[in-house]
């Protein structure tokens, strides 16, 4: 155990370095046989937010012999005060340096935290290199979305777990445990036993060549490893746990109440989401599950606040049941109890009016895209009168706030696309002079906020050229220009850093390098804006002779080999292909309760969905 | 309906826990205890819920006070056995009554016992406490400002064990005059020639209330 005393009445929210909240799992290390390190590579108030965090959490100390701990990237000035005085990253519950431990598991929740992983490995006095570390230090495992093209993190971390972590992890910390117990020290022979765990991938039993072009020439697989790694999927939602005794922070966190899952994938097949696609099938807990794992949490916890957490939650398909279960008893114990995001076209006005009354703020809801053409190319099934309609009935039953979000640099888009936006907001605040004075609230606003499109893996637009640092820049003048109006207010974002995240969420192994070296000249934290170097980053490139613009500037064919290709999400090549193919021509794929589209995702598991329409479920 | 009032420690594990943090998780713990506490009227309740008062970060006590109210009919020996089932590390209920007097604002002073790991002697810091002036720079809403801390200090006594110095302060504690005992530790720094502290720990051991407080 290190002595923190000393550092913590320097650094700002010291409470965040302390442990020792409410339901951590204290365990004695002479019982436990494998102590697991969860480090969440961002700060304390993102990774204490985090459903996926807690899930593994209680998996893992559920076991008897395993003792998970948290940790976090800290703070600059955390950072700073630890160093000064050699103290080294530390597992929250017991304060002993990560350094001591067998397993650390990183999840990768977005391309901008790596250098963060590489910050905390660093802090923790272990090499960051895989090839540098032996069995006397821990194992670095990683998962979580990011882990679906792990390329880029190849040269740090020994083994990734790809799709849903509650039966890997424990499988993998298994042979682990067996393994050091056995007194054996080899740590190339402990990754082959582990690369034969379905959904594990072991990068370093690979070998890559490329072609002069820079594509992939081909991929070998060493050892007897699997030519491709397969994502685990957990068919039945109710019978997997869902945690329910959850640390509380005693500082405030970004999401700091009970958020429960109520269901894991998506029906929609929005183009450029990631998630919907990679998170297939969708399955549903049922609502007397969720209300039995509500009631329960808020013993355990004493939150006063409730909020459901999906892909798309007004898509659940008994959600009325649900909330009107769930605000009998959150009312009468004096708990809030809010949903996320509202769609507009299934937009239910009651809902809205139950889960707001308490504090009724402003509503949000995403077209994503300005133009009818440019959402069905995205396949966003909304149109413009469900927004308007919706925008007119929330106005007369007294809201007066409104947000809207949109995507610009999205595939196929065109200047006029990008100027259907500012009409769109426009016609929002038409509906709103609409109605008559006395019948509308007063002040109303209309938040537009645009984000850059970034391609990402096992999407539609996983071939797409990613817009340029100039491109999205005119698109966001034209929207400046033609948003002037009193009531409408535009935010947008500096797209540098969409940049960088394009490159590594295409990226390949090659970029380990520039990885490294842009930790070296100080890039870290550089999901927070204050943070992000792009100069360094742009130096990193050109050191290691690497042009950026490779992974995310140019329009990939369908027949090169892409660096991800090896992973199996389920999701098969062929149905993204068809999907990009129709979002050219503005082509619309009906949802999975409306049609299947023969995604593919039953070579994996079973739909749900699928069986339903009675098509065969396997 | 019971109102009551507790006697509550905050321990290491919750020293670096802010006043207001402190608010949310003595709210979140009596939520725990299932008891139908006390809410304010109107548009958006809140618990009613008063402290003492605050207690700076980084400081441990024996004697915290808390008031709320429940919907229950039990014994305050019940009230308090429940409370320590749901409590987090470093929060324990010492006391429960129902006597609300003296009020909260009626406290004056408070006995605190701080710590130093120090080269210099316990004769250096007495210098210091009986200077006729103790001038500190102390930060305000308004900026930084000069103030005599003097006399907010009522008595301060040294005493030396193993390699430690450990000062019995009772100083001024209150909505109308109050010292954070850091501020004293600031003047030992900058009086004391060669002043060397290299750790201190400062614990409140209680509120003093005019007259007796019993439960
Ligand atoms: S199999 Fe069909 S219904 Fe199931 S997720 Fe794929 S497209 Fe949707």
């Amino acid at each position: 155990m290190q002595n923190l005393e000393k550092i913590l009445k320097y650094v700002e929210k010291p409470s965040r370095y302390t442990g020792c909240e409410l339901n951590s799992v204290v365990k004695n290390k002479a019982d436990v046989k494998l102590r697991f390190g969860f480090c969440f590579p961002d700060t304390y108030e993102i990774g204490m937010s985090h459903l996926g965090m807690k899930v593994l959490y209680d998996v893992l100390n559920k076991t008897d012999d395993i003792w998970c701990e948290r940790s976090f990237m800290p703070w600059v000035d955390m950072e700073e005060k630890m160093r000064e005085n050699g103290i080294l990253l530390y597992g929250h519950e017991s304060k002993d340096p990560l350094k001591e431990f067998d397993v650390l598991g990183f999840t990768l929740q977005y391309e901008m935290s790596y250098t963060n992983v590489l910050a905390m490995l660093d802090l923790a006095d272990v090499p960051l290199l895989s090839e540098e570390r032996d069995l006397s230090y821990p194992l670095i495992c990683a998962g979580g979305p990011c882990a679906v093209n792990p390329e880029p993190m190849v040269d740090f971390v020994d083994f990734f777990m790809v799709g849903e972590g509650e039966e890997v992890i424990l499988e993998a910390c298994n042979i682990i445990k067996d393994y050091k117990q056995s007194g054996k020290t080899d740590k190339q022979e402990l990754l082959i036993a582990l690369s034969k765990v379905e959904g594990v991938y072991v990068p370093s039993l690979y070998e890559v060549e490329y072609n002069e072009d820079n594509t992939i020439k081909s991929r070998k697989a060493l050892f007897g490893a699997p030519e491709t790694v397969k994502k685990r999927v957990i068919s039945d939602m109710d019978k997997l746990p869902h945690p329910e005794d959850i640390i509380v922070p005693y500082t405030e966190v970004v999401h700091d109440r009970v958020t429960l899952e109520i269901f894991r994938g998506c029906i929609r097949g929005c183009r450029f989401c990631q998630a919907g696609f990679i998170y297939r099938p969708v399955r549903e807990r049922s609502p007397e599950t969720l209300c039995e794992i509500t009631k329960r949490s808020l013993e355990k916890t004493g939150y006063d606040e409730v909020s459901l957490c999906s892909l798309s939650t007004s898509d659940y398909t008994r959600l009325s049941e649900l909330t009107d279960e769930l605000i009998s008893f959150t009312d009468e114990k004096m708990v809030n109890f809010c949903l996320p995001s509202l769609r507009v076209d299934n937009f239910d006005l009651e809902l809205a009016k139950k889960v707001q009354e308490v504090r009724k703020t402003s509503l949000t809801f995403a077209p994503e895209a300005g133009s009818q053409r440019m959402r069905d190319v995205i396949n966003k099934n909304v149109n413009e009168e469900d927004i308007l309609k919706t925008s007119k009935l929330i106005f007369e039953n007294g809201w007066n706030r409104v947000k809207l979000y949109f995507m610009i640099g999205l595939p196929y888009e065109t200047a006029e696309d990008v100027k259907e936006i500012s009409e769109l907001a426009f016609k929002v605040q038409g509906e709103y002079f609409k109605i008559e004075k006395e019948k509308r609230p007063r002040g109303l606003t209309v938040t537009v906020s645009t984000s850059s499109f970034v391609p990402k893996p096992f999407t539609p637009f996983m071939w797409a050229k990613q817009d340029t640092v100039s491109e999205i820049v005119e698109k966001q003048q034209i929207l400046r220009d033609n948003m002037k109006s009193k009531s409408i207010t535009y935010n947008w974002h500096d797209s540098d850093l969409s940049i960088m995240e394009g490159v590594f969420a295409r990226g390949d192994r090659r970029l380990s390098k520039v990885l490294y070296t842009a930790y070296k000249k100080g890039c870290k934290l550089d999901g927070w804006h204050e943070h992000f170097k792009y100069d360094k980053w742009l130096e990193a490139f050109k050191e290691c002779g690497i042009d950026y613009t490779f992974y995310n500037h140019r329009e990939r064919s369908y027949d090169e080999i892409l660096p991800w290709e090896f992973i199996d999400v389920g999701v098969s090549k062929a149905f993204l292909m068809r999907e990009n193919e129709k979002a050219k021509m503005a082509q619309t794929t009906p949802n999975c309760r409306e049609k299947c589209s023969g995604c593919g995702i039953t070579s994996l598991t079973e739909c749900e969905e699928l069986r339903k329409q009675g098509g065969c479920a396997k | 309906m019971m109102n009551l009032r507790v006697k509550f420690t905050k321990g290491y594990e919750v020293k670096y826990v802010s006043h207001l943090d402190l608010m949310r998780t003595f709210q979140r713990m009596l939520k725990r205890t299932g008891y139908k506490v006390k809410y304010s009227e109107g548009f958006n309740p809140h618990m009613n819920l008063t402290f003492a008062l605050p207690l700076p970060v980084g400081v441990t006590s024996d004697g915290e006070y808390a008031e709320f109210s429940i919907d229950e009919q039990i014994s305050c020996e019940a009230v308090k056995e429940r409370i320590n089932q749901v409590a987090p590390k470093g929060i324990e209920i010492i006391e429960v009554s129902e006597k609300l007097a003296p009020k909260f604002k009626e406290i004056k002073r408070a006995e605190y016992t701080v710590t130093f790991e120090t080269k210099n002697s316990a004769e250096d810091f007495k210098k210091v406490c009986d200077l006729s002036e103790i001038l500190i720079e102390k930060k305000t809403k308004k900026g930084i400002k000069e103030v005599d801390i003097k006399p907010l200090v009522y008595s301060c006594d040294f005493e030396k064990s193993d390699d430690k110095i450990i000062m019995k302060l009772t100083c001024a504690a209150g909505s109308e005059e109050n010292l954070n005992p850091d501020l004293l530790v600031k003047a030992f720094e900058k009086y004391i020639d060669n002043c060397d502290i290299s750790y201190y720990s400062i614990h409140r051991n209680q509120l003093v209330f005019p007259v007796e407080y019993e439960f």
